[in-house]
Protein backbone atom coordinates (compact mmCIF):
# COMPACT_ATOMS: atom_id res chain seq x y z
CA UNK A 1 0.00 0.00 0.00
CA UNK A 2 1.55 3.35 -0.97
CA UNK A 3 1.41 6.66 0.88
CA UNK A 4 -1.55 8.18 -1.04
CA UNK A 5 -3.58 5.05 -0.50
CA UNK A 6 -2.85 5.31 3.25
CA UNK A 7 -3.88 8.93 3.31
CA UNK A 8 -7.37 8.23 1.98
CA UNK A 9 -7.80 4.92 3.76
CA UNK A 10 -9.51 5.52 7.09
CA UNK A 11 -8.50 2.11 8.41
CA UNK A 12 -5.63 2.52 10.80
CA UNK A 13 -5.28 -1.12 11.73
CA UNK A 14 -6.33 -4.30 10.00
CA UNK A 15 -6.17 -7.86 11.34
CA UNK A 16 -6.79 -10.81 9.13
CA UNK A 17 -7.37 -14.18 10.80
CA UNK A 18 -4.82 -13.24 13.43
CA UNK A 19 -3.91 -16.25 15.57
CA UNK A 20 -1.37 -16.66 18.35
CA UNK A 21 -0.63 -19.98 19.98
CA UNK A 22 1.73 -20.37 22.97
CA UNK A 23 2.80 -23.97 23.33
CA UNK A 24 -0.55 -25.74 23.15
CA UNK A 25 -2.61 -22.74 24.32
CA UNK A 26 -4.45 -20.59 21.80
CA UNK A 27 -4.27 -17.03 23.10
CA UNK A 28 -5.90 -15.43 20.04
CA UNK A 29 -8.00 -17.28 17.52
CA UNK A 30 -8.76 -16.09 13.97
CA UNK A 31 -9.12 -12.43 14.93
CA UNK A 32 -10.28 -10.34 11.97
CA UNK A 33 -11.11 -6.69 12.60
CA UNK A 34 -10.27 -3.13 11.57
CA UNK A 35 -9.79 0.08 13.54
CA UNK A 36 -10.83 3.38 12.04
CA UNK A 37 -9.09 6.65 12.82
CA UNK A 38 -10.49 9.01 15.44
CA UNK A 39 -11.96 6.38 17.76
CA UNK A 40 -11.44 5.44 21.40
CA UNK A 41 -11.78 1.69 21.54
CA UNK A 42 -12.16 -0.32 24.72
CA UNK A 43 -10.55 -3.76 24.68
CA UNK A 44 -12.51 -5.63 27.30
CA UNK A 45 -12.32 -9.15 28.58
CA UNK A 46 -11.48 -11.21 31.66
CA UNK A 47 -7.96 -12.27 32.59
CA UNK A 48 -6.45 -14.58 30.00
CA UNK A 49 -8.84 -13.52 27.24
CA UNK A 50 -5.97 -12.39 24.97
CA UNK A 51 -6.03 -8.59 25.46
CA UNK A 52 -2.34 -8.18 26.23
CA UNK A 53 -1.40 -10.70 23.52
CA UNK A 54 -3.33 -8.64 20.96
CA UNK A 55 -1.64 -5.42 22.08
CA UNK A 56 1.79 -7.07 21.96
CA UNK A 57 1.10 -8.32 18.43
CA UNK A 58 0.20 -4.77 17.36
CA UNK A 59 3.51 -3.55 18.82
CA UNK A 60 5.63 -6.25 17.23
CA UNK A 61 6.58 -7.81 20.58
CA UNK A 62 5.06 -11.09 19.46
CA UNK A 63 4.96 -12.72 16.04
CA UNK A 64 1.61 -14.15 14.88
CA UNK A 65 1.36 -17.92 14.57
CA UNK A 66 -1.04 -17.40 11.64
CA UNK A 67 -2.73 -14.50 9.92
CA UNK A 68 -1.53 -10.94 9.64
CA UNK A 69 -1.75 -7.53 11.23
CA UNK A 70 -1.01 -4.22 9.53
CA UNK A 71 -0.90 -0.67 10.82
CA UNK A 72 -1.15 2.03 8.15
CA UNK A 73 -0.61 -0.79 5.68
CA UNK A 74 2.71 -1.83 7.22
CA UNK A 75 3.54 -5.02 9.06
CA UNK A 76 4.84 -4.33 12.60
CA UNK A 77 8.33 -2.85 12.30
CA UNK A 78 10.18 0.45 12.35
CA UNK A 79 7.47 2.26 10.34
CA UNK A 80 4.67 1.17 12.68
CA UNK A 81 6.70 1.88 15.81
CA UNK A 82 7.01 5.48 14.67
CA UNK A 83 3.24 5.93 14.85
CA UNK A 84 2.24 3.72 17.79
CA UNK A 85 2.56 4.88 21.37
CA UNK A 86 2.48 1.91 23.71
CA UNK A 87 1.85 1.72 27.42
CA UNK A 88 2.49 -1.83 28.70
CA UNK A 89 0.84 -3.31 31.76
CA UNK A 90 4.15 -3.41 33.64
CA UNK A 91 7.02 -1.09 34.57
CA UNK A 92 9.46 -0.78 31.69
CA UNK A 93 11.57 2.20 32.69
CA UNK A 94 15.26 2.30 33.55
CA UNK A 95 15.41 2.90 37.29
CA UNK A 96 18.76 4.67 37.18
CA UNK A 97 17.27 7.46 35.07
CA UNK A 98 15.94 10.80 36.25
CA UNK A 99 12.54 11.86 34.95
CA UNK A 100 14.13 14.51 32.70
CA UNK A 101 16.56 11.88 31.33
CA UNK A 102 13.52 9.93 30.29
CA UNK A 103 12.03 13.00 28.60
CA UNK A 104 15.21 13.50 26.57
CA UNK A 105 15.28 9.77 25.77
CA UNK A 106 11.77 9.90 24.32
CA UNK A 107 12.52 13.18 22.55
CA UNK A 108 15.58 11.62 20.89
CA UNK A 109 13.80 8.55 19.57
CA UNK A 110 10.28 9.75 18.75
CA UNK A 111 9.86 12.59 16.28
CA UNK A 112 6.28 13.12 17.45
CA UNK A 113 7.25 13.56 21.12
CA UNK A 114 6.16 16.90 22.64
CA UNK A 115 8.60 17.86 25.37
CA UNK A 116 6.52 20.82 26.55
CA UNK A 117 3.43 18.66 26.93
CA UNK A 118 5.42 16.17 29.02
CA UNK A 119 6.71 18.87 31.39
CA UNK A 120 3.21 20.38 31.69
CA UNK A 121 1.76 17.01 32.68
CA UNK A 122 4.61 16.37 35.13
CA UNK A 123 3.87 19.75 36.73
CA UNK A 124 0.14 19.02 36.88
CA UNK A 125 0.79 15.72 38.64
CA UNK A 126 3.39 17.30 40.94
CA UNK A 127 6.29 15.12 39.78
CA UNK A 128 9.76 16.68 40.04
CA UNK A 129 11.60 16.45 36.70
CA UNK A 130 14.94 15.88 38.42
CA UNK A 131 13.67 13.03 40.60
CA UNK A 132 15.26 9.64 40.09
CA UNK A 133 12.80 6.98 38.98
CA UNK A 134 13.98 4.56 41.65
CA UNK A 135 12.99 7.07 44.34
CA UNK A 136 9.39 7.29 43.08
CA UNK A 137 6.48 5.18 44.27
CA UNK A 138 5.00 2.51 42.02
CA UNK A 139 1.94 4.65 41.28
CA UNK A 140 4.05 7.71 40.43
CA UNK A 141 6.24 5.66 38.11
CA UNK A 142 3.10 4.50 36.34
CA UNK A 143 2.04 8.12 35.94
CA UNK A 144 5.46 9.02 34.50
CA UNK A 145 5.20 6.12 32.08
CA UNK A 146 1.76 7.25 30.96
CA UNK A 147 2.93 10.87 30.60
CA UNK A 148 5.69 9.75 28.23
CA UNK A 149 3.23 7.76 26.15
CA UNK A 150 0.60 10.50 26.00
CA UNK A 151 3.15 13.21 25.19
CA UNK A 152 3.48 11.79 21.71
CA UNK A 153 1.35 12.83 18.75
CA UNK A 154 0.93 9.21 17.77
CA UNK A 155 -1.62 7.75 15.37
CA UNK A 156 -2.44 4.79 17.56
CA UNK A 157 -2.16 4.70 21.36
CA UNK A 158 -2.17 1.23 22.85
CA UNK A 159 -2.82 1.54 26.56
CA UNK A 160 -2.72 -1.71 28.50
CA UNK A 161 -4.35 -1.13 31.91
CA UNK A 162 -3.45 2.58 32.09
CA UNK A 163 -5.47 3.34 35.22
CA UNK A 164 -5.15 0.11 37.15
CA UNK A 165 -2.46 1.18 39.58
CA UNK A 166 -3.23 4.85 40.21
CA UNK A 167 -5.45 6.60 42.74
CA UNK A 168 -8.97 7.78 41.70
CA UNK A 169 -7.95 11.46 41.52
CA UNK A 170 -5.07 10.70 39.16
CA UNK A 171 -7.38 8.36 37.25
CA UNK A 172 -9.64 11.31 36.33
CA UNK A 173 -6.62 13.33 35.22
CA UNK A 174 -5.38 10.45 33.09
CA UNK A 175 -8.76 9.93 31.45
CA UNK A 176 -8.99 13.66 30.70
CA UNK A 177 -5.51 13.49 29.19
CA UNK A 178 -6.60 10.61 26.99
CA UNK A 179 -9.67 12.54 25.82
CA UNK A 180 -7.54 15.63 25.08
CA UNK A 181 -5.41 13.56 22.72
CA UNK A 182 -8.42 12.35 20.86
CA UNK A 183 -8.46 13.72 17.31
CA UNK A 184 -9.58 12.69 13.86
CA UNK A 185 -6.13 11.29 12.96
CA UNK A 186 -5.47 9.07 15.94
CA UNK A 187 -7.20 6.24 17.72
CA UNK A 188 -6.81 4.94 21.22
CA UNK A 189 -6.99 1.27 22.13
CA UNK A 190 -7.59 0.96 25.83
CA UNK A 191 -7.51 -2.31 27.72
CA UNK A 192 -8.91 -2.27 31.25
CA UNK A 193 -10.94 -4.06 33.88
CA UNK A 194 -12.24 -0.79 35.30
CA UNK A 195 -15.05 -0.51 32.77
CA UNK A 196 -17.26 1.81 34.79
CA UNK A 197 -14.45 4.39 34.88
CA UNK A 198 -13.86 4.41 31.14
CA UNK A 199 -17.31 3.65 29.78
CA UNK A 200 -18.17 7.28 29.15
CA UNK A 201 -15.12 7.99 27.03
CA UNK A 202 -15.30 4.93 24.77
CA UNK A 203 -16.61 5.10 21.20
CA UNK A 204 -16.35 1.39 20.50
CA UNK A 205 -15.91 -1.74 22.59
CA UNK A 206 -14.34 -5.08 21.78
CA UNK A 207 -15.31 -8.02 23.99
CA UNK A 208 -12.70 -10.76 23.98
CA UNK A 209 -13.36 -14.24 25.36
CA UNK A 210 -10.84 -17.09 25.12
CA UNK A 211 -9.03 -15.26 22.33
CA UNK A 212 -12.15 -14.73 20.23
CA UNK A 213 -14.04 -11.50 19.60
CA UNK A 214 -17.59 -11.91 20.91
CA UNK A 215 -18.62 -8.29 20.30
CA UNK A 216 -17.16 -5.34 18.41
CA UNK A 217 -19.53 -2.42 18.01
CA UNK A 218 -20.05 1.23 18.99
CA UNK A 219 -20.74 1.53 22.71
CA UNK A 220 -24.08 3.32 22.14
CA UNK A 221 -25.25 0.47 19.92
CA UNK A 222 -24.22 -2.13 22.52
CA UNK A 223 -26.09 -0.24 25.24
CA UNK A 224 -29.17 0.11 23.04
CA UNK A 225 -29.24 -3.54 21.98
CA UNK A 226 -28.57 -4.99 25.42
CA UNK A 227 -30.48 -2.46 27.50
CA UNK A 228 -27.55 -2.42 29.93
CA UNK A 229 -24.52 -0.30 30.60
CA UNK A 230 -21.22 -1.65 29.30
CA UNK A 231 -20.14 -2.46 32.85
CA UNK A 232 -23.37 -4.39 33.55
CA UNK A 233 -23.12 -6.24 30.26
CA UNK A 234 -19.50 -7.18 30.95
CA UNK A 235 -20.43 -8.59 34.36
CA UNK A 236 -23.31 -10.49 32.77
CA UNK A 237 -21.34 -11.94 29.86
CA UNK A 238 -18.22 -12.87 31.81
CA UNK A 239 -19.93 -14.08 34.97
CA UNK A 240 -17.80 -16.72 36.73
CA UNK B 1 19.41 6.29 15.14
CA UNK B 2 22.62 4.31 15.68
CA UNK B 3 24.31 7.43 17.04
CA UNK B 4 21.44 8.06 19.46
CA UNK B 5 21.49 4.45 20.66
CA UNK B 6 25.24 4.65 21.26
CA UNK B 7 24.84 7.96 23.09
CA UNK B 8 22.21 6.55 25.46
CA UNK B 9 24.18 3.34 25.96
CA UNK B 10 27.19 5.40 27.04
CA UNK B 11 25.04 7.59 29.23
CA UNK B 12 23.68 4.53 30.99
CA UNK B 13 27.07 2.93 31.63
CA UNK B 14 29.78 5.54 31.96
CA UNK B 15 29.26 6.36 35.65
CA UNK B 16 29.57 2.74 36.68
CA UNK B 17 32.72 2.11 34.64
CA UNK B 18 34.39 5.36 35.73
CA UNK B 19 33.72 4.39 39.36
CA UNK B 20 35.30 0.95 38.79
CA UNK B 21 38.37 2.50 37.10
CA UNK B 22 38.77 5.10 39.85
CA UNK B 23 38.70 2.38 42.50
CA UNK B 24 41.34 0.45 40.53
CA UNK B 25 43.60 3.52 40.31
CA UNK B 26 43.00 4.36 43.97
CA UNK B 27 44.20 0.89 44.96
CA UNK B 28 47.62 1.37 43.31
CA UNK B 29 49.35 2.93 46.38
CA UNK B 30 48.13 0.05 48.56
CA UNK B 31 49.45 -2.51 46.05
CA UNK B 32 52.83 -0.71 45.91
CA UNK B 33 52.97 -0.69 49.70
CA UNK B 34 52.09 -4.39 49.85
CA UNK B 35 55.06 -5.22 47.60
CA UNK B 36 57.48 -2.94 49.45
CA UNK B 37 60.36 -4.16 51.62
CA UNK B 38 58.89 -2.53 54.71
CA UNK B 39 58.26 -5.05 57.44
CA UNK B 40 56.00 -4.22 60.33
CA UNK B 41 54.14 -6.36 62.80
CA UNK B 42 51.53 -9.02 62.19
CA UNK B 43 48.88 -6.43 61.41
CA UNK B 44 51.04 -4.77 58.72
CA UNK B 45 51.76 -8.21 57.28
CA UNK B 46 48.07 -9.00 57.15
CA UNK B 47 47.30 -5.59 55.64
CA UNK B 48 49.97 -6.06 52.95
CA UNK B 49 48.62 -9.49 52.03
CA UNK B 50 45.07 -8.26 51.98
CA UNK B 51 45.97 -5.19 49.84
CA UNK B 52 47.75 -7.33 47.27
CA UNK B 53 44.89 -9.80 47.14
CA UNK B 54 42.34 -6.98 46.78
CA UNK B 55 44.42 -5.38 44.02
CA UNK B 56 44.59 -8.62 42.01
CA UNK B 57 40.85 -9.19 42.46
CA UNK B 58 40.22 -5.58 41.35
CA UNK B 59 42.30 -6.01 38.20
CA UNK B 60 40.37 -9.18 37.36
CA UNK B 61 37.13 -7.34 38.21
CA UNK B 62 37.99 -4.41 35.93
CA UNK B 63 38.36 -6.87 33.07
CA UNK B 64 35.28 -8.97 33.68
CA UNK B 65 33.03 -6.01 34.62
CA UNK B 66 32.46 -5.13 30.99
CA UNK B 67 31.43 -8.72 30.21
CA UNK B 68 29.04 -8.93 33.15
CA UNK B 69 27.51 -5.52 32.43
CA UNK B 70 27.30 -6.32 28.70
CA UNK B 71 25.32 -9.50 29.42
CA UNK B 72 23.14 -7.86 32.08
CA UNK B 73 22.25 -4.85 29.94
CA UNK B 74 21.36 -6.88 26.87
CA UNK B 75 19.28 -9.28 28.94
CA UNK B 76 17.28 -6.61 30.79
CA UNK B 77 16.94 -4.25 27.82
CA UNK B 78 16.24 -6.60 24.97
CA UNK B 79 14.73 -9.66 26.62
CA UNK B 80 13.89 -8.68 30.21
CA UNK B 81 11.91 -6.09 32.11
CA UNK B 82 12.86 -3.09 29.98
CA UNK B 83 12.54 -4.91 26.67
CA UNK B 84 9.06 -3.49 26.03
CA UNK B 85 10.56 -0.03 25.74
CA UNK B 86 13.65 -1.10 23.78
CA UNK B 87 11.72 -3.23 21.30
CA UNK B 88 9.12 -0.56 20.61
CA UNK B 89 11.69 2.09 19.72
CA UNK B 90 11.61 2.89 16.00
CA UNK B 91 15.06 1.40 15.42
CA UNK B 92 16.24 -1.62 13.49
CA UNK B 93 17.50 -4.59 15.52
CA UNK B 94 20.71 -4.27 13.49
CA UNK B 95 21.33 -0.85 15.05
CA UNK B 96 20.40 -2.08 18.50
CA UNK B 97 22.88 -4.97 18.40
CA UNK B 98 25.62 -2.80 16.84
CA UNK B 99 25.27 -0.04 19.45
CA UNK B 100 25.40 -2.43 22.38
CA UNK B 101 28.32 -4.42 20.93
CA UNK B 102 30.35 -1.27 20.15
CA UNK B 103 29.86 0.26 23.58
CA UNK B 104 30.60 -3.05 25.28
CA UNK B 105 33.75 -3.44 23.15
CA UNK B 106 34.84 0.09 24.07
CA UNK B 107 34.53 -0.63 27.80
CA UNK B 108 36.37 -3.95 27.41
CA UNK B 109 39.22 -2.09 25.74
CA UNK B 110 39.23 0.54 28.50
CA UNK B 111 39.23 -2.23 31.12
CA UNK B 112 42.27 -3.84 29.51
CA UNK B 113 44.11 -0.51 29.27
CA UNK B 114 43.31 0.36 32.91
CA UNK B 115 44.58 -3.06 34.05
CA UNK B 116 47.81 -2.68 32.09
CA UNK B 117 48.40 0.86 33.43
CA UNK B 118 47.72 -0.26 37.01
CA UNK B 119 49.98 -3.30 36.67
CA UNK B 120 52.76 -1.26 35.05
CA UNK B 121 52.69 1.49 37.68
CA UNK B 122 52.77 -1.03 40.54
CA UNK B 123 55.71 -2.92 38.98
CA UNK B 124 57.53 0.31 38.13
CA UNK B 125 57.47 1.50 41.73
CA UNK B 126 57.74 -1.74 43.65
CA UNK B 127 59.77 -4.02 41.37
CA UNK B 128 61.53 -1.78 38.82
CA UNK B 129 64.06 -4.56 38.01
CA UNK B 130 61.29 -6.59 36.31
CA UNK B 131 60.54 -3.67 33.98
CA UNK B 132 64.25 -3.20 33.28
CA UNK B 133 64.74 -6.92 32.61
CA UNK B 134 61.81 -6.92 30.20
CA UNK B 135 63.24 -3.88 28.40
CA UNK B 136 66.65 -5.55 28.17
CA UNK B 137 65.12 -8.78 26.85
CA UNK B 138 63.25 -6.85 24.16
CA UNK B 139 66.42 -4.97 23.26
CA UNK B 140 68.37 -8.25 23.02
CA UNK B 141 65.70 -9.76 20.84
CA UNK B 142 65.81 -6.76 18.53
CA UNK B 143 69.61 -6.99 18.35
CA UNK B 144 69.42 -10.69 17.59
CA UNK B 145 67.03 -10.00 14.76
CA UNK B 146 69.26 -7.22 13.43
CA UNK B 147 71.79 -9.65 11.99
CA UNK B 148 71.39 -12.05 9.10
CA UNK B 149 71.87 -15.61 10.27
CA UNK B 150 73.26 -18.47 8.18
CA UNK B 151 72.51 -22.08 8.78
CA UNK B 152 74.66 -24.74 7.21
CA UNK B 153 72.75 -27.90 6.57
CA UNK B 154 73.46 -31.14 4.73
CA UNK B 155 71.44 -30.10 1.72
CA UNK B 156 73.14 -26.74 1.41
CA UNK B 157 72.94 -23.43 3.23
CA UNK B 158 69.71 -22.00 4.50
CA UNK B 159 69.69 -18.30 5.20
CA UNK B 160 67.33 -16.61 7.59
CA UNK B 161 67.48 -12.88 7.10
CA UNK B 162 66.61 -10.21 9.60
CA UNK B 163 64.09 -8.77 7.19
CA UNK B 164 62.10 -11.96 6.73
CA UNK B 165 61.79 -12.62 10.49
CA UNK B 166 60.90 -9.01 11.23
CA UNK B 167 58.29 -9.07 8.48
CA UNK B 168 56.85 -12.28 9.89
CA UNK B 169 56.74 -10.79 13.37
CA UNK B 170 55.08 -7.61 12.11
CA UNK B 171 52.46 -9.61 10.21
CA UNK B 172 51.86 -11.72 13.31
CA UNK B 173 51.55 -8.62 15.49
CA UNK B 174 49.12 -7.02 13.04
CA UNK B 175 47.05 -10.20 12.91
CA UNK B 176 46.99 -10.35 16.72
CA UNK B 177 45.86 -6.71 16.95
CA UNK B 178 43.14 -7.33 14.36
CA UNK B 179 42.08 -10.42 16.25
CA UNK B 180 41.86 -8.48 19.53
CA UNK B 181 39.85 -5.65 17.91
CA UNK B 182 37.50 -8.19 16.36
CA UNK B 183 37.06 -10.07 19.62
CA UNK B 184 36.11 -6.82 21.41
CA UNK B 185 32.87 -6.71 19.40
CA UNK B 186 32.43 -10.36 18.43
CA UNK B 187 32.51 -11.61 22.04
CA UNK B 188 29.48 -9.52 23.10
CA UNK B 189 27.63 -10.56 19.94
CA UNK B 190 28.25 -14.21 20.83
CA UNK B 191 26.65 -13.59 24.25
CA UNK B 192 23.73 -11.76 22.59
CA UNK B 193 23.25 -14.61 20.14
CA UNK B 194 23.21 -17.18 22.97
CA UNK B 195 20.63 -15.15 24.89
CA UNK B 196 18.36 -14.57 21.89
CA UNK B 197 18.57 -18.21 20.76
CA UNK B 198 17.92 -19.27 24.39
CA UNK B 199 14.84 -17.04 24.50
CA UNK B 200 13.64 -18.40 21.15
CA UNK B 201 14.08 -22.05 22.14
CA UNK B 202 12.52 -21.77 25.58
CA UNK B 203 10.95 -18.44 26.59
CA UNK B 204 10.02 -19.81 30.02
CA UNK B 205 13.56 -21.01 30.83
CA UNK B 206 15.50 -18.46 28.83
CA UNK B 207 18.46 -18.13 31.22
CA UNK B 208 19.21 -21.86 31.38
CA UNK B 209 18.54 -22.16 27.67
CA UNK B 210 20.92 -19.26 26.92
CA UNK B 211 23.71 -20.80 29.03
CA UNK B 212 23.32 -24.16 27.26
CA UNK B 213 23.29 -22.40 23.87
CA UNK B 214 26.49 -20.52 24.78
CA UNK B 215 28.31 -23.72 25.72
CA UNK B 216 27.06 -25.54 22.62
CA UNK B 217 28.27 -22.73 20.32
CA UNK B 218 31.61 -22.57 22.15
CA UNK B 219 32.03 -26.34 22.02
CA UNK B 220 31.34 -26.38 18.27
CA UNK B 221 33.78 -23.49 17.73
CA UNK B 222 36.51 -25.22 19.74
CA UNK B 223 36.07 -28.48 17.84
CA UNK B 224 36.30 -26.76 14.45
CA UNK B 225 39.22 -24.61 15.56
CA UNK B 226 41.16 -27.54 17.09
CA UNK B 227 40.67 -29.81 14.09
CA UNK B 228 41.63 -27.09 11.62
CA UNK B 229 44.73 -25.99 13.57
CA UNK B 230 45.86 -29.61 14.00
CA UNK B 231 45.60 -30.17 10.24
CA UNK B 232 47.51 -26.95 9.56
CA UNK B 233 50.31 -27.76 12.00
CA UNK B 234 50.64 -31.44 11.01
CA UNK B 235 50.90 -30.54 7.33
CA UNK B 236 53.49 -27.82 7.98
CA UNK B 237 57.02 -27.98 6.66
CA UNK B 238 58.76 -27.82 10.04
CA UNK B 239 57.14 -31.14 10.90
CA UNK B 240 57.78 -32.81 7.56
CA UNK B 241 61.07 -31.34 6.33
CA UNK B 242 63.81 -33.43 7.99
CA UNK B 243 66.42 -30.66 7.58
CA UNK B 244 64.30 -28.07 9.28
CA UNK B 245 63.06 -30.49 11.91
CA UNK B 246 66.67 -31.27 12.81
CA UNK B 247 67.52 -27.72 13.79
CA UNK B 248 65.94 -25.97 16.79
CA UNK B 249 66.16 -22.39 15.50
CA UNK B 250 64.92 -23.34 12.07
CA UNK B 251 62.04 -25.26 13.65
CA UNK B 252 61.16 -22.22 15.73
CA UNK B 253 61.25 -19.92 12.72
CA UNK B 254 59.25 -22.35 10.61
CA UNK B 255 56.72 -22.67 13.42
CA UNK B 256 56.48 -18.88 13.62
CA UNK B 257 55.86 -18.73 9.87
CA UNK B 258 53.25 -21.49 10.07
CA UNK B 259 51.40 -19.66 12.84
CA UNK B 260 51.67 -16.33 11.02
CA UNK B 261 50.87 -17.32 7.46
CA UNK B 262 48.69 -20.39 7.89
CA UNK B 263 47.09 -20.45 11.33
CA UNK B 264 46.43 -16.70 11.84
CA UNK B 265 44.63 -16.19 8.50
CA UNK B 266 42.46 -19.19 9.34
CA UNK B 267 41.83 -17.89 12.88
CA UNK B 268 40.89 -14.45 11.55
CA UNK B 269 38.59 -15.77 8.83
CA UNK B 270 37.03 -18.18 11.31
CA UNK B 271 36.46 -15.37 13.87
CA UNK B 272 34.93 -13.15 11.18
CA UNK B 273 32.66 -16.02 10.05
CA UNK B 274 31.55 -16.68 13.64
CA UNK B 275 30.96 -12.95 14.18
CA UNK B 276 28.87 -12.61 10.99
CA UNK B 277 26.97 -15.82 11.75
CA UNK B 278 26.11 -14.90 15.35
CA UNK B 279 25.23 -11.33 14.33
CA UNK B 280 22.96 -12.58 11.55
CA UNK B 281 21.17 -15.07 13.83
CA UNK B 282 20.68 -12.45 16.58
CA UNK B 283 19.39 -9.89 14.09
CA UNK B 284 17.08 -12.35 12.36
CA UNK B 285 15.53 -13.61 15.60
CA UNK B 286 15.01 -10.10 17.00
CA UNK B 287 13.59 -8.87 13.70
CA UNK B 288 11.40 -11.78 12.65
CA UNK B 289 10.93 -14.14 15.57
CA UNK B 290 10.66 -11.97 18.66
CA UNK B 291 8.29 -13.43 21.23
CA UNK B 292 8.24 -11.57 24.54
CA UNK B 293 5.74 -13.65 26.41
Amino acid sequence: MDFTENLFNNNLLECNKLTKIFGGTTALNDLSLTFERGRIIGLLGPNGSGKTTFIKLINGLLVPTRGSITINGYLPGVETKKVISYLPDKMILNNWMKVNDLVSFYKDFYEDFKEERAYDMLKDLDIAPNARLKSLSKGTKEKVQLIMVMSRDAELYCLDEPIGGVDPAARDYILNTIIQNYNHKSSILLSTHLIADVENILDDAIFLKYGTVTRYAPVDQIREESGMSLDELFREEFKC
Amino acid sequence: MLGKLIKHEFKATYQLFLAIYLIAFASIPFAIFSLSQYEGGAFIGFFKGFSLFAFIILLIGVNIASTIICIYRFYTHVLGAESYLTNTLPVKPFHLITSKALVSGFWSLCGNIVSIICGYVVLKFSMPHIINEAKTALHELYKMLSYDTYFHLENGTKLITRGSILTTLMVLLTACILSIILSLVSTPVLYYCSMVVGQYISPKHKVVSAIITYFVINFAMNIISSVASSILIISSSFRTDPYIYADEVLTLVAMLRTITYRYMPFALVFSIAVFIGTFFVTNHLLDKRLNLE
